[in-house]
């Protein structure tokens, strides 16, 4: 982060342009530790969080000249991030079978979560927990913030079955967060 | 290529769902230091991705650039266009052939309507139920398909335009032969002059023109004549009437009963066009009679009841022979209750062959196909 200071975001961008090792590497060094948490919250290895980083920063070195400068450097890096995701997702792993959202579904998640009790590695490891399907569309669309629509678009899945997942990821997810508090109070008890 | 153009970041919590409010919270910001050696990894890989794919490229023309130019490939480039030319020829040949077997005319199909087409204008309605067995039975030899039963129907067709003639050419004669008879005296010349002119009026619908005419010349030689008819003249005239119209009906009754044992389907429409003939000289002669006198209508009555006789004898033997043809041609084996169900039979039998026939076609149509194929290959 020394080096960092040392350049200005437009001279990184001008340098990683030019094809400046010193700029790629002091870009890296800013934004990796936030794009590694991304990757990790996509893939289900550290592995896989790993190779979708490298993937990742290799696309945003080589395509930084079409970047525009209208928003934020991190938020172009993080989008290319989620799209890498996506992509590995894609080619890689075959969608879960869907199934029709109702009601009850939707009910999940509205109670205290407890999540504030758990450290960084636990979140991730709960969502890494998921499976692939609902992994991708409860991180598209609880933490990124994209819609139904475009999460179907980029899975190629209807705009139900993205619903259905994303219900189905969070009481998964309540059920992993309430073992744990279980076990936390056991563990207290004795 | 991913969109990379717009570069908001979208995780502004607007879902209310509690739980991924917390986990928006808790990770969107989270930071976790990867592996120092993936930064090397990172470069080693920017550095070795670009001098790759310039080698690929070079690598690509160096290999296709020989092959597009050599001998080889014009060989196989014109092998190509020939074999799409010989293909296309092959398909043209293919089609035309096919097209050929399919429009092929089978038989010549002689329908009622054809058959008694020149009798339609002459006929007098009593006519009518004699012709009517007769062209059935000349439609069903020819829907039979049967070889003897498409000459036979030829055959009859042909001696049905014949025998048309002949009658026609018979009728002329008999109004020529009473056309001539007013050169006796002024007397005969009014008989035989009102008579074909009734014929004209009667045949309006397309009867014989040249006793049309005929007519309207005697009617225009003696219009006073006819109008001052004597009593003594009465008999004289009565007797040529007689005698022309014996003549006639001798003429007709030779036609009608000119071998009828002898012919199929197409004769038995020569007998009945005979006893059409023979119907039209009836009302002439009828009419003759009437206008010479009340008193020879007992005379032309009987002259008439002749005829009608003649005219029943000519009717069933044209009806026995009708039936005969039927049961040699096998049209009409049975009868009574098995006779639905025998039609019914040859009908079915007929629609297969015709099934059997077309399916021959699309066969050969299909084998002339293969066949082609098979000598392009």
């Amino acid at each position: 982060m020394s080096k960092a200071n040392i350049h200005t975001l437009e001279n990184l961008i001008e340098g990683c342009i030019n094809n400046e090792h010193a700029a790629q590497r002091a870009m890296y060094q800013i934004f990796a530790a936030r794009m590694y948490v991304i990757c990790l919250r996509y893939g289900k290895t550290k592995m896989v969080a790993e190779e979708l980083l490298q993937t990742g920063f290799v696309k945003v070195f080589k395509s930084i000249v079409h970047f525009r400068k209208e928003g934020s450097l991190e938020g172009w890096i993080r989008r290319v991030m989620v799209n890498t995701a996506i992509e590995y997702y894609r080619q890689a792993v075959k969608m879960m079978p869907t199934e029709t959202l109702t009601e009850s579904f939707d009910r999940a998640g509205h109670e205290q979560s407890g999540l504030d009790q758990l450290a960084l590695e636990d979140l991730l490891a709960l969502i890494a927990g998921l499976p692939d399907g609902y992994r991708m569309v409860f991180n598209m669309y609880a933490i990124e913030g994209f819609s139904h629509k475009e999460i179907a678009d980029k899975l190629g899945i209807t705009e139900g079955g993205s619903k259905s997942q994303l219900s189905r990821a969070r009481q998964l997810l309540q059920l992993a967060i309430k073992k744990r508090q279980e076990v936390e109070y056991a563990r207290l008890e004795k | 290529m991913q969109d990379l153009k717009n570069n908001t970041h979208p995780s502004d919590g607007k879902d209310t769902n509690r739980l991924d409010q917390d986990f928006r919270r808790l990770l969107s910001d989270a930071e976790l230091t990867p592996d120092a050696e993936l930064l090397d990894q990172i470069m080693d890989r920017l550095a070795s991705e670009q001098p790759v794919l310039k080698q690929e490229v070079t690598e690509i023309k160096t290999q296709t650039a020989p092959d597009m130019f050599s001998k080889a490939s014009k060989v196989r480039q014109l092998r190509k266009r020939f074999s799409y030319a010989a293909a296309i020829v092959g398909i043209l040949v293919v089609l035309s052939i096919g097209i050929k077997e399919l429009t092929r005319p089978d038989s010549v199909v002689i329908t009622a309507s054809t058959a008694d087409s020149g009798l339609a204008s002459t006929k007098p309605d009593k006519a009518a139920d004699a012709t009517a067995p007769t062209a059935v039975s000349v439609q069903g030899g020819n829907a039979s398909k049967t070889e003897n039963g498409l000459v036979a129907a030829k055959a009859a067709g042909l001696k049905a335009t014949e025998n048309l003639k002949n009658a026609d050419r018979t009728v002329k004669a008999a109004a020529d032969l009473q056309g001539n008879n007013r050169n006796i005296n002024n007397n005969n010349a009014v008989a035989t002059a009102v008579s074909p002119l009734h014929q004209a009026s009667r045949s309006k619908q397309g009867g014989n023109p040249a006793v049309s005419a005929k007519a309207a010349d005697l009617a225009k030689i003696n219009p006073s004549t006819a109008t001052s008819l004597k009593a003594g003249v009465e008999n004289k005239a009565l007797a040529i009437a007689d005698a022309n119209s014996a003549k006639t009906v001798t003429a007709l009754k030779e036609i009608a009963t000119s071998q009828p044992a002898k012919v199929a389907h197409g004769d038995a429409a020569a007998t009945a066009l005979a006893v059409n003939a023979s119907g039209t000289a009836e009302p002439v002669i009828s009419d003759n009679n009437r206008q010479v006198t009340g008193q020879s209508e007992h005379t032309a009555l009987t002259d008439q009841a002749a005829v009608t006789r003649n005219n029943e004898v000519a009717l069933t033997t044209a009806t026995e022979t009708d039936r005969a043809a039927e049961r040699s041609t096998g049209k009409r084996r049975n009868r009574g209750i098995l006779k639905g169900f025998v039609d019914k039979l040859a009908t079915t039998a007929q629609a297969i062959s015709e099934e059997v026939v077309s399916q021959d076609e699309d066969k050969t149509v299909i084998n002339v196909g293969v066949f082609a194929i098979t000598t392009y290959k």
